[in-house]
């Protein structure tokens, strides 16, 4: 699906991001994961378009940055890690995710219609769609930015810290949510810093460190070379078959 | 499962409408010399006596001048405080105000016999301006922040200049002043047909381009992330902003604080989205302008107040209690 070859880019005039590879299975959820400032998020403004790279990035083996900008956003749609909160209703929320198949004065068909309520149900903000976005509480609001997403009706979805403002049972029940799009066939890579909840939804690791990808591969490899505690000093525990992970001492 | 209708706008456009219409009337009626309903409605038709010069010729052109400033102004400060996402943002943080300034006081200075050409070179300043910034904003990356700052820069610099002129040829202070505090007084019809033309061309522009800002406010990254060009979709709202205000300023001069406040009056009324915002600032941006004129006619008639001032009186108090709100939020 997605195919990232010898990916280099700049940050303040130094070498952020080096020869990274990585490879996106389609149907997968790979959990992106690293210590701060190790990169994983201008990977993702690299993939996402805002961020200039050298290297290739192939999406279901086309370039692209040769992909006119409307028809990358109805094969990839990204959620940044910080978003304005804006005062529009939910639904109308939602319906900017139909951007890109909708002409210039926005009109919509009774498909785009449908697409907007069919998001709003799966990503369960059905309830929400008259109230305003900067109303809702930090979980409401990250579902409805799943379900703008969503609207996109797109093969692969980009996601960057969607669980930061979530409390454990919110976050818990967002990522069972991605778990349930992968098994309806999208691909999703999501940047995770709760490396418990990583090993738990995903089925696919990448870890990275200053700038490099490290390790990409399925998460009971990754587990049980023990790659996230060499990587990122942490030390691992098991506790009725799930594991959990602490900083070292 | 059953969804909610979507919240209806409606009845608060009917009641913008209105007020609209009833601002209009009582503009019409009140003045210096008041009019009663029916001498208004007969001079309206024809006629040559006293009211129906007055209807025609004096009071017809003024309050046409009145709610088309009105609503030019707002729908430029509506669609900046939107491409800029910043809710202080206004006609003269761009540089539109100075620009025109600029222009006006050059043209007093080196060409005062040509008052005749001095609304076309506040247009033409004013228009300038706006496409130095977006020039140089685009140069360097055309975020919300780098408009913003290369619009203080473009201020400072063309508010030296005019204080510069000023300096060096005092005759021209006086009549800058009058055009830098916003009038309508004289005020012909045949003066607002281009600008009529080119404020309904930006609203419209920008009502075709709504819901895209929209995803603008989301942030850029994800704006681009929906397949919108973010760039470009900023210089065409650039374009119609500053369009839209110079086309006040080439009649009305300097009016400040309708491009600030309408377009928080309007959010509070309709939400934030562009497509409701933008017809909302319109409708109240006339009707406040409209009164502000007639009470500036009224209150101390007959002398006249000109509508700068009373929209001063009324703005100031308002930007400072949006300060206090903000601060408030933060503490």
């Amino acid at each position: 699906m997605l195919e990232i070859k010898q990916l280099s880019a700049r940050v303040g005039g130094r070498d952020f991001l080096r020869e990274i590879n990585l490879h996106l299975p389609a149907g997968s959820l790979t959990a992106l994961v690293g210590c701060n400032g190790c990169g994983k998020s201008t990977l993702l403004s690299c993939i996402g378009g805002t961020k200039a790279y050298r290297g290739e990035i192939l999406l279901r083996g086309e370039m692209l940055h040769r992909l006119p900008l409307r028809e990358r956003a109805k094969r990839m749609a990204l959620l940044p890690q910080t978003l304005a909160t804006p005062h529009i209703t939910a639904e109308e929320l939602v319906q900017l995710g139909r951007s890109p198949y909708v002409d210039i004065a926005h009109r919509f068909t009774a498909a785009d219609t449908a697409a907007v309520h069919r998001a709003m149900e799966t990503a369960g903000v059905a309830a929400l769609a008259d109230r305003f976005v900067d109303e809702l509480s930090g979980g409401e609001r990250q579902r409805a930015y799943l379900a703008m997403i969503l609207a996109q009706e797109t093969e692969l979805l980009l996601l960057d810290e969607p669980t930061t403002h979530m409390d454990a049972a919110c976050g818990a029940a967002f990522l069972q949510s991605l778990s349930t799009l992968r098994q309806q066939g999208k691909t999703i890579l999501v940047v995770m810093h709760d490396l418990g909840e990583a090993a738990r939804c995903a089925d696919r690791m990448a870890v990275m460190d200053a700038g490099c990808v490290v390790y990409s591969g399925s998460r009971e490899e990754c587990l049980a070379r023990g790659v996230l505690e060499q990587t990122l000093r942490v030390k691992r525990y098991e506790a009725e078959g799930r594991s959990f992970f602490a900083a070292m001492e | 499962m059953v969804r909610k209708p979507n919240k209806t706008y409606l009845p608060v456009f009917m009641a913008l409408t209105a007020a609209l219409l009833i601002a209009l009337v009582l503009a019409l009626l009140f003045g210096s010399a008041s009019l009663s309903l029916r001498e208004l409605v007969v001079g309206l038709q024809g006629g040559e006596d006293y009211a129906a010069v007055i209807a025609r010729y004096v009071r017809l052109p003024r309050v046409a001048a009145a709610g088309l400033a009105g609503v030019g102004l707002a729908v430029s400060g509506t669609l900046l405080q939107g491409v800029t996402d910043n809710g202080l943002a206004s006609p003269n943080i761009i540089g539109v105000n100075a620009g025109a300034g600029l222009a006006v006081i050059l043209m007093l200075s080196e060409c005062p016999e040509a008052v005749n050409l001095l609304p076309l070179a506040a247009f033409g300043g004013a228009f300038a301006a706006t496409l130095i910034i977006v020039f140089t904003a685009g140069r360097i990356g055309m975020s919300k922040t780098t408009v913003v700052l290369a619009g203080m820069a473009l201020t400072s610099v063309l508010n030296a200049g005019i204080s510069f002129v000023s300096l060096l040829d005092a005759d021209v202070v006086g009549m800058y002043r009058y055009f830098s505090i916003g009038t309508l007084a004289g005020v012909q019809l045949k003066q607002l047909a281009v600008p009529c033309g080119m404020i309904a061309l930006s609203l419209g522009l920008s009502l075709l381009l709504a819901r895209r800002m929209d995803a603008l406010c989301l942030g850029d990254a994800a704006a681009t992330a929906l397949g919108i060009r973010v760039k470009s979709l900023r210089v065409l709202c650039l374009l119609c902003a500053s369009a839209s205000a110079a086309a006040v300023v080439s009649f009305a001069g300097l009016l400040g604080f309708v491009g600030l406040i309408v377009p928080h009056i309007a959010r509070r009324l309709v939400g934030g989205s562009m497509g409701r915002v933008l017809p909302a600032s319109a409708l109240a941006g006339g009707t406040l302008v409209l009164l502000a004129d007639m009470l500036g006619r009224t209150f101390f008639a007959p002398t006249e107040l000109p509508v700068g001032i009373v929209m001063a009186l009324i703005g100031a108090p308002f930007f400072l209690f949006l300060l206090l709100r903000k601060g408030e939020r933060h503490a």
